[in-house]
């Protein structure tokens, strides 16, 4: 297997990870101010998904356009910031939603405008991952099929993991806004891989870069 | 051979309509699988099933506290004077409410309860009827105790007694607005079930002192709950003082239980008790993983 291959097996395997450790961490950061109500987790899986669809959709898209590692490389550390924006923004907007919102409205409206005012931009840059790197990978149109199943299977293995990892170690070991920053560090990390290898690329696949 | 296969959904059958018990109301709310079942003369109301009962009522007699740690929370009335105004988070069946409701009919009740469904079963099934001075929220407790600006003489906390604990109301950011909402004599009762000591109980008790001068463990002994009592006012309040004013209530409102008897025999100053755990927050209360770690 090629080092191309392995590092993009490695990324959709770590993002799908982040994305599923993020909603969970979410689901922490929501409670506290709106309840444990059916509405928090209702309107943060609603959510999720959203960021999830827009994410599939545009990261399709812009790799089609003019997909490389290097511009890959930017996207997840666009990513990585805005994972990180919503470990300093979580408890003034969650404060500000709640204080607008009285006593009727608060538990139902709140956890939907929170989940989508926090978490909608940065899932949908989490999930721009998986088609991006469907688009870096193929190379034999034949084996397209095999090739994307692969890649998704690997993004939901770890989010699997991100959901055990994190319910069962993450939360034990960080307060929940360092735990979002650590997310952030990973998809950096992820970023910089990316970007190191567009930048020393083999010269075989410059033309698609 | 080929007839006596229908002996199979006969017994079938005959399994599902029970065994040894009456279920009367069998179904599923947004947060619990809530049942029903009688037998030997109580009602008894369970939340998923593993878990044992929540609550139980005595059919003849619907204000009968039959758990011995429904009977004990009241001690916490020992530490407040006076209760004009009472909020209780959690209803299950109802138990306390009703009996703190027929020996202090002039008091203003609040109950705070999630789960619609819980409220129509303890309506249908366990003689709950809210008069004019009681008024149910169906609301997450934290959430309604942060938009409403009444203080209490009395705050009971009953959210804990299922299988998952609400992390969120567990965290001294919780109790630091359950504190705001008392009155300056006012006292908060909290029924924690811990049936090993673990990581959790200490934990609380540690987010307890943290958040309070004064705490006041009160153990329910066979049943594995524990009445936690804390109180905003510093200075503690000596076992005799507790024993005595539990008597005068029990005489004055003619408890059918001795609250005197419990109080002398199962009260602990904890105020100063020794504790290494960590303060919950809510950015870090992983509660779950805590219950199941033995406390040293």
């Amino acid at each position: 297997m090629t080092l191309r291959k392995t590092l993009l097996y490695l990324i959709v395997f770590i993002s799908g990870a982040v994305v599923l450790s993020l909603e969970i961490l979410a689901s922490r950061i929501l409670q506290p101010k709106f309840g444990s109500s059916v509405y928090v987790w209702g309107s943060l899986i609603a959510i999720f998904l959203a960021g999830l669809a827009a994410g599939y959709y545009l990261g399709g898209e812009i790799a089609d356009r003019n997909g490389s590692f290097t511009r890959f490389g930017l996207l997840l550390l666009f990513s990585a910031a805005l994972v990180a924006a919503v470990s300093f923004l979580s408890k003034p907007i969650c404060n500000a939603i709640y204080q607008r919102l009285g006593m009727e409205s608060v538990d139902r409206l709140g956890p939907l405008f929170a989940s989508l005012a926090l978490f909608f931009i940065p899932t949908a840059a989490l999930g721009t991952v998986s088609p991006y790197a469907v688009r870096l990978f193929a190379d034999d149109p034949a084996k397209l099929g095999r090739q994307v199943g692969t890649l998704y299977a690997l993004s939901t293995v770890g989010s699997i993991l991100g959901t055990l990892e994190t319910t069962f170690f993450l939360i034990v070991w960080l307060p929940t806004p360092r735990a979002v920053l650590l997310l952030a560090a990973v998809q950096a990390l992820l970023a910089c891989l990316a970007l190191t290898y567009g930048r020393f690329a083999a010269p075989e696949h410059r033309a698609e870069d | 051979m080929r007839m006596r296969v229908w002996l199979i959904p006969l017994c079938f059958f005959a399994a599902s309509l029970g065994y040894s018990y009456d279920v009367l109301f069998e179904g599923e709310s947004l947060y619990h699988h809530i049942s029903v079942t009688e037998e030997d003369g109580f009602r008894y109301l369970s939340f998923d099933e593993t878990r044992g009962t929540q609550s139980a009522m005595k059919i003849g007699d619907p204000l009968f506290l039959h758990y011995v740690y429904t009977r004990l929370t009241f001690v916490g009335l020992a530490f407040c004077g006076e209760p004009k105004d009472v909020l209780f988070m959690g209803l299950g069946g109802a138990s306390m409410p009703k009996f703190f409701r027929r020996h202090w009919p002039e008091a203003n009740m609040d109950i705070a309860e999630i789960d619609p469904l819980i409220v129509e079963v303890a309506q249908k099934f366990f003689a709950f009827t809210p008069d004019e001075r009681t008024k149910v929220y169906v609301k997450d407790g934290r959430v309604f105790l942060g938009k409403s600006e009444k203080k209490y003489d009395l705050i009971v906390l009953d959210a804990y007694n299922t299988n998952s604990i609400p992390f969120h109301l567990t965290t001294k950011e919780f109790m630091e607005e359950v504190r705001a909402h008392l009155k300056p004599d006012g006292a908060v009762v909290a029924n924690i079930w811990s049936p090993s000591m673990n990581k959790y109980f200490e934990a609380e008790i540690k987010t307890l002192q943290a958040t309070f001068p004064e705490l006041y463990i009160f153990p329910g002994l066979s049943s594995g709950n524990f009445i936690f009592v804390s109180t905003p006012r510093a200075g503690q309040v000596p076992k005799h003082t507790v024993v005595d004013r539990a008597a005068q209530i029990t005489r004055e409102k003619k408890f059918e239980f001795d609250l005197a008897d419990l109080a002398q025999s199962t009260y602990q100053y904890a105020t100063k008790r020794p504790t290494n755990a960590k303060i919950l927050t809510d950015d870090q209360a992983p509660v779950e993983v805590l219950r199941s770690q033995e406390s040293k």
